[in-house]
Formats: C-alpha cells, sequence, structure tokens
C-alpha cells in the first residue's frame, strides 16, 4: 500500500468508528491535513520524548472546600 | 469642531479624571465612529450601546462624587466575539453557536475590565473558532486591515487588532492560541501581550485547544498594555488552570529600560523562512537593544509540530457533536481541519503532550543564558485579502499553514511574549516577539517599552 492508501484507510476506518462525515467530496481534502499531521507526528516522535518523559499537563485533584 | 479625543487609553483616562472629558462624551463619539465607519472595516459583531451609555454615565458619577477612579475609568474597549458577554450570544467566529442562549455573565477577564472602569462597547470580528491566521470568516465577513484594508488584519483575533487599529477603541482583549495576538498585532502595527499560559483566568470564554489557549490585550501602546494586563491579573480558583499567582503589577517596572538585561536574538529556525521585511524588523529591534548574541533553540520545528496536533486533535475533538450533526454549517476553511483532527490517533497526541514537556524544558536551558528573546512574529506582513498562496525564499508555500511558524513554538510551551510593531522599507508593519521566561510579563513589556517610539528604519 502508498502512503495515499494508509491514509485513506485511516479516513474510512476513523470516519465508520466516529461517526464522521466525510463525504467523498471532502475526503480529498481532510486526507491533505491527515498527511500534514502525519508528517508532524513523525518529527515529534524522532524527539525520544519516550517513556520517561511525563504528559505535560498535569491532573491536580481540588482540595474540598 | 470637535477636539480629538487622545488615542491613548491612559490619556483617555487622564482626561476623565480632570474632568476634560466626560466618560458619556468619549463613549458617544467611540459609538458614532464605529457606526460611521466600521461597515468598511468589519471588526464589530456587536455593539453594545445601551451598556456602554450606562457604564460611561456610572464612571462620570462616580466622578462627580468625588469618589476615585480605577485607572481605565471610562476608556472603551471591546472584546474577541468568544469572550462572553452578559446577554450576549458568544459567537466565536461561527454560525453554529447563533444557536446558544445568550451569556448569562460576562466572562472573568471582562468583570474586571468593568472593575478597572473600562466601558464596554461590544463584540469583535474572529476567525471561525479562532482556527485562523487570517482574520477571514465565510459568515461574517474578513476584518479589514485599517493600514490597508484590502489586506488581511491577521487572526483569529482579527476584530480585536481592526478596532484597536482604526482608532474606534484604544484597547481590546483577545486570545492567543499559537498567535493570535502576536499575528494580528504583527499585521496592524499594535502592541499585544500573551501572557503566560495559566496567568489570566479563561472562563467565560469559548475554548479553542485547553492546552494552548491564553487571553491577553491588544494597544497602541506599552503603557496602556501594561495598565490594561495589571486590570486583569489575579487568581481566580474556579478555573483550573490558572495558576492563582497573586498580582504582579508590570506598570511600575516599565520604565527601568534594559541595561543590565541579557537580550538575544532567536536564530536558526527564526531567520529561515522569514522574508528580508521580518529579517530587518529584528536587526532593528536588536541593534537599538544591543542584542548581538544569536541563539539557535534546538527542536524548534518539533514544537511546532508538536503545536499543530496538539491543537488539531483538542479542537476537533471539542466540536465532535456538531462535527456530527452540523457539519455543513462550519466555514469551509475551518471544517476540513476539524474533520482531520477528528481522526488523529491518541499515541500523536501523547506523544506531543510528552514533547511539550521536553521542550519547555529545552526553553528553561536556554533562560538559564538570557533574560528576554527577540524573534519574528510573522514570517512577512499583511498579505492580501484572499491570498492563499506565499513566497518564502523563493518558493511558493500555503499562507495558511506559515503564517504563524514562528508564534506557534513560544506559546506551546505558554512562554510570555509581547509583541511590538516595527516600520521598515515596507508600506506595511512587522512585528517582533519580545520573549521571556514563564512569569516575567514584567521583561516582555519592559523591552517593549524600551523599543517604543524607536521602532522604524531611518
Amino acid at each position: 500500500m502508498t502512503d495515499k492508501d494508509d491514509t485513506t484507510a485511516h479516513i474510512d476506518a476513523a470516519a465508520a468508528i466516529l461517526n464522521l462525515p466525510i463525504t467523498p467530496e471532502r475526503k480529498e481534502n481532510v486526507a491533505a491535513f491527515v498527511n500534514v499531521a502525519r508528517q508532524m507526528a513523525a518529527r515529534v516522535e524522532e524527539s525520544g520524548a519516550g517513556r520517561t518523559t511525563e504528559a505535560a499537563p498535569v491532573f491536580r485533584p481540588r482540595e474540598q472546600s | 469642531m470637535t477636539k480629538k479625543l487622545p488615542r491613548a487609553a491612559t490619556d483617555i483616562a487622564s482626561a476623565i479624571a480632570k474632568g476634560e472629558l466626560s466618560a458619556r462624551e468619549v463613549t458617544d463619539r467611540a459609538l458614532d465612529s464605529i457606526e460611521n465607519s466600521d461597515k468598511e472595516i468589519g471588526a464589530f459583531t456587536n455593539v453594545t450601546r445601551e451598556r456602554a451609555r450606562a457604564e460611561a454615565e456610572a464612571i462620570d458619577k462616580l466622578r462627580e462624587n468625588g469618589a476615585s477612579l480605577p485607572p481605565l475609568a471610562g476608556v472603551p474597549y471591546a472584546v474577541k466575539n468568544l469572550f462572553d458577554i452578559e446577554g450576549i450570544k458568544t459567537l466565536a467566529g461561527s454560525k453554529i453557536n447563533q444557536d446558544l442562549p445568550p451569556a448569562n455573565e460576562d466572562a472573568v477577564v471582562v468583570q474586571r475590565m468593568k472593575q478597572a472602569g473600562a466601558i464596554l462597547l461590544g463584540g469583535l470580528n474572529m476567525g471561525e473558532f479562532a482556527y485562523d491566521f487570517t482574520g477571514e470568516n465565510a459568515h461574517y465577513g474578513p476584518s479589514r486591515n485599517p493600514l490597508d484594508k484590502e489586506r488581511m488584519t491577521g487572526g483569529s483575533s482579527g476584530g480585536p487588532a481592526a478596532a484597536v487599529a482604526a482608532g474606534f477603541v484604544p484597547l481590546s482583549l483577545g486570545s492567543d492560541t499559537n498567535g493570535s495576538i502576536r499575528v494580528p498585532a504583527a499585521f496592524c502595527g499594535l502592541y499585544g501581550l500573551k501572557p503566560t499560559y495559566g496567568r489570566l483566568p479563561r472562563n467565560g470564554t469559548f475554548p479553542f485547544c485547553d492546552s494552548l489557549d491564553h487571553v491577553g490585550p491588544f494597544a497602541t501602546n506599552p503603557v496602556d498594555l501594561a495598565t490594561t494586563y495589571d486590570a486583569l491579573q489575579g487568581p481566580y480558583e474556579e478555573d483550573p488552570t490558572c495558576a492563582q499567582r497573586p498580582l504582579e503589577p508590570t506598570l511600575p517596572e516599565l520604565t527601568k529600560g534594559v541595561e543590565g538585561l541579557r537580550i538575544a536574538v532567536a536564530g536558526g529556525y527564526f531567520r529561515r523562512d522569514a522574508d528580508q521585511g521580518a529579517l530587518t524588523a529584528v536587526d532593528l529591534a536588536a541593534k537599538h537593544l544591543g542584542a548581538t548574541e544569536d541563539v539557535d533553540i534546538p527542536d524548534v520545528e518539533k514544537a511546532r509540530a508538536a503545536a499543530f496536533l496538539i491543537t488539531n486533535a483538542e479542537g476537533s475533538t471539542f466540536h465532535l457533536d456538531s462535527i456530527r450533526l452540523q457539519i455543513d454549517d462550519f466555514d469551509p476553511d475551518t471544517r476540513d481541519r476539524f474533520l482531520a483532527g477528528a481522526t488523529l490517533p491518541a499515541s500523536w497526541y501523547i506523544s506531543a503532550q510528552r514533547f511539550r514537556r521536553q521542550f519547555a524544558e529545552t526553553m528553561r536551558k536556554v533562560f538559564q543564558n538570557c533574560d528576554v528573546l527577540i524573534a519574528p512574529a510573522t514570517p512577512c506582513s499583511a498579505p492580501k485579502i484572499g491570498q492563499k498562496m506565499m513566497t518564502l525564499e523563493g518558493n511558493q508555500v500555503p499562507l495558511r499553514a506559515h503564517i504563524g511558524i514562528f508564534t506557534q513554538p513560544i506559546s506551546f510551551v505558554g512562554l510570555p511574549v509581547a509583541a511590538a510593531p516595527v516600520w521598515v522599507d515596507d508600506p506595511m508593519p512587522y512585528g517582533v516577539q519580545i520573549i521571556a521566561p514563564p512569569w516575567r510579563e514584567d521583561l516582555c513589556l519592559r523591552v517593549a517599552h524600551a523599543l517604543a517610539g524607536k521602532m522604524v528604519k531611518v
């Protein structure tokens, strides 16, 4: 499969699972944005911010007043 | 002939305090100006005439009674229409929010502006749901740049920048998730402040991306900016993101100058993909500040990438119900980005949040060797409305995706930034970002004040 096929398959599956109205006429444009996100994700994964790095948001339970 | 109103908010407040002007007169003249000229600009989506007149009369009564006036007494301002205004629907630039009931109280920062004596004139145009760098909007029309009406204001706080640059109000409030205060401030020749993430309460504002949303002011000068920011500060327990820090006034710090401050210029990433005007603007600021050292910050591209993913995933998840039920009511320029964001794998989002922690540490190390960083606000000056592509380093690149390349990595880790205008050999202004470590808005504003009035190439 090509990257293009992968993205299309991803969009079709996500649309079905999440009930997203990604109609055929919208699919090409949505795929373009998903592909940008893929490139961005690849860059982030190169950073090596792995399991030892805690994700930024920290939940702090609020004291009972 | 009617006497011209002062341009600066603090001059207006001073004239009202001395009895040279009444708040009602100032308000009526501002309302007339909006009525007569906003058709050409598209800054306002709601004008709150009755409320404005009532607030102005209350200020005039305070003065008549000899009470001491708060710092922004009688100063007109307006807010991006994602801030709740009691009795008005919070549109957030959308058609979809027209179905919501009117807000039943003001946003916390609007309440604080009222306590400071400012007079609310209305809600301002913006890019739909703040997912925008242009100031264009398919539902309400674009906000037009008052310096050249064929050009963009920048976004998503396009209306707040347009309203101040047009002279309708001396102050406005906007929001900034990836650059939405700093970009329009740069394109419209204004000062803007994006405070530290968590500094100002966001209660009563319509969210875009909780992890990255900030609110802040626009003004025509650093004194007004600091005065307004100080009025907005203070803890607010109901906002889990608000840092609950005590008031840390910046106005008394403003005139301390830059002597003793270690000011560096962001190099590397921040020197690429910028046009000559943007680079000249930074060089001019550096020259005036005596900043000679360049800092090449590692991993800035990754910071931008991670900010992109967090914004796309959180923004789309927030709008999931509307995406499913009202997709045709979205602005076509946001619709497919929200659809794409709704499909992103959780692992991409979590990796981006992990990297956020790592990049915050990177910046902490950078600030061990300097106190303030200077960087371009945008890679270009204001493009034409409707423009889709831009030329950078000889290549045609998509405009929307590139306007925020210099702002996005900075807000990603919540650093405070003042945007300051710079005029080079271009009919339109540029902006520089003045970046400081977390909670040091005072340094951003001090440096902005030191540059004020000097930022014209001669």
